[in-house]
């Protein structure tokens, strides 16, 4: 394989030597040092391969063994190279067109962000572009640790990243941080208060002092559990320690829902009529090649647009967009009331379960209906039993104006 | 006339060969290179090299006739031919189906 591609860009020639003898030509041949390969009989006459520097020295041989030397076929790229050896132009061109080639790799065209998913694409190629890489710019230019780390100290979000140089393509690929939760500390004393105003279901303490108890009404931000526990209670006074309040607080919550469905809605029919526009975008650049008149009065555009590279890596900035444009007429249907409703019914379904908490049990779920001309309006309330506490740090004056201090804020 | 000239060559040279012989045996030096021997290798029976060959004698898609060191090489075979052909090697490919050697 790699033999015949060396031979082919050496060149070669296939000849016919026919004559008395020809092993004594093919010895004398090989005595000189000359390569002949794919030698084959064809009665008296044989056919072989030799290189072009090779045939130079064979017509020595063939007049020392009489023999007659017969060209049938030249092959390769010398021949190639002497048959267009005047069209200076066209030379010039693949010169050009080469060049054109490397200039053009040696930039930057495209660059690819990976992995972000807090911190907006946007504002990331906006930073690049500060530092100095955008599309166009020089690729020896570019300094990839440099960029990784003017990444990481502007933004703080970024754990890792790595800048990829491949071709026309940057590839920067990076690592967000795990944002931390925000955990009050064990050992802080805390209260639970409520989130939500409800009405308290149960209410399981593990450990400080239980306010509220069941069927008791609570309203936002309300005392549930206090962390203040009092140890000791007699003449001498009160003796108090501050834990941190740990208890599971279940309430009846109220959701109220409001939802209008549309009782008509549209329908797009579509003609069958489409025209096509196209247009080439180079370097950000349109030129629109063919703009057909569009008398369509409601119409999809559908845009289609195709990067074209000549490999993976090696991405030219040419996009290629075709814009296609589809006729239709909007009918307009009514919608039953049945049908409303039940649509109606599962949109609020998905709302509710959007707002509260997946371990939560929904009670009830009444929805009312009132017809509004082109509307149905639709009332839901909801009743959910969810965990309502809350931890809230206790005043930190408080607890230490308490008898007991820090030392015995802990829960066992 | 030829013939009995290079008989009585042959007869010359078979004493220091002999010595030479031993001395390589005896040695384990590669024959190949101190005796000029060919070094034959095949690929099943349709691939052969020889290394340190002296000539072609005959060529045809039936037969070859090598001239070695070692005397004749007769090779036969169907639809054979030579790959490549340099001063040191010399590449058969076809079906090879005797190998035999003309001392």
């Amino acid at each position: 394989m790699f033999l015949s591609v060396w031979n082919y860009l050496r060149g070669y020639v296939t000849i016919e030597v026919s004559g008395f003898s020809v092993e004594r030509f093919m010895n004398l041949a090989s005595h000189k040092g000359i390569y002949l390969w794919d030698i084959q009989r064809n009665r008296t006459k044989v056919q072989m391969k030799v290189s072009i520097a090779g045939f130079r020295l064979l017509k020595n041989c063939a007049k020392k063994t009489k023999c007659k030397v017969k060209i049938i076929e030249k092959k390769g790229w010398p021949f190639i190279a002497y048959r267009y050896r005047k069209r200076k132009v066209m030379g010039l061109g693949l010169l050009i067109f080469f060049s054109i080639l490397y200039i053009l790799s040696s930039f930057v065209w495209i660059i690819e962000i990976k992995g972000n998913q807090r911190i907006p694409t946007e504002e990331l190629t906006k930073a690049l572009r500060e530092y100095g890489l955008k599309p166009g710019v020089w690729k020896n230019k570019i300094d990839p640790a440099n960029i990784e780390g003017l990444l990481m100290s502007d933004f703080d979000d970024i754990a890792w990243t790595a800048v990829d140089i491949k071709g026309t393509k940057v590839t920067i690929e990076l690592t967000e941080t795990v944002i931390k939760p925000e955990i009050i500390d064990q050992s802080t004393p805390c209260d639970l208060v409520a989130e939500k105003t409800g009405l308290i279901v149960s209410i399981a303490t593990r450990a400080g002092t239980p306010k509220v108890k069941p069927k008791d009404v609570v309203k936002k931000g309300d005392l549930l559990v206090s962390g203040e526990l009092i140890v000791k209670q007699d003449e001498e006074g009160t003796v108090t320690k501050y834990v941190h309040a740990d208890a599971e607080v279940k309430a009846k919550t109220r959701y109220e829902i409001t939802y209008d469905q549309s009782l008509s809605y549209i329908e797009k029919q579509y003609t069958g009529e489409v025209k096509k526009q196209y247009s080439i975008d180079v370097l950000d650049k349109k030129v629109n090649l063919f703009k057909p008149r569009i008398s369509f009065q409601n119409y999809d555009k559908i845009i289609s647009s195709k990067q074209l590279s000549l490999t993976k890596h090696f991405v030219l900035p040419i996009e290629g967009i075709v814009y296609e444009y589809r006729e239709f007429i909007p009918v307009t249907h009514k919608r039953t009331l049945e049908e409303a409703k039940k649509m109606a019914e599962e949109e609020i379904k998905k709302r509710l379960l959007e707002q509260i908490d997946p371990e939560s049990e929904i009670v009830s779920n009444d929805i009312e209906f009132y017809p509004d001309g082109e509307f149905l309006r639709a009332k839901a309330v909801a009743i959910v039993i969810e965990r309502i506490d809350k931890p809230q740090v206790i005043d930190r004056r408080k607890v230490i104006n308490g008898t007991e201090g820090k030392n015995t804020a802990d829960t066992n | 006339m030829g013939r009995k000239k290079r008989k009585n060559k042959k007869e010359e040279s078979i004493q220091p060969i002999n010595l030479k012989k031993k001395v390589t045996d005896m040695l384990e030096l590669p024959k190949e290179v101190v005796l000029n021997l060919p070094m034959i290798s095949m690929v099943g029976n349709e691939e052969m090299h020889i290394e340190n060959y002296k000539g072609i004698l005959e060529y045809d898609s039936e037969r070859i006739k090598i001239y070695t060191n070692n005397g004749v090489l007769k090779l036969e075979g169907r639809g054979l031919f030579l790959k490549a052909m340099t001063t040191e090697e010399i590449a058969i490919k076809g079906t090879i189906l005797r190998i035999e050697f003309l001392i």
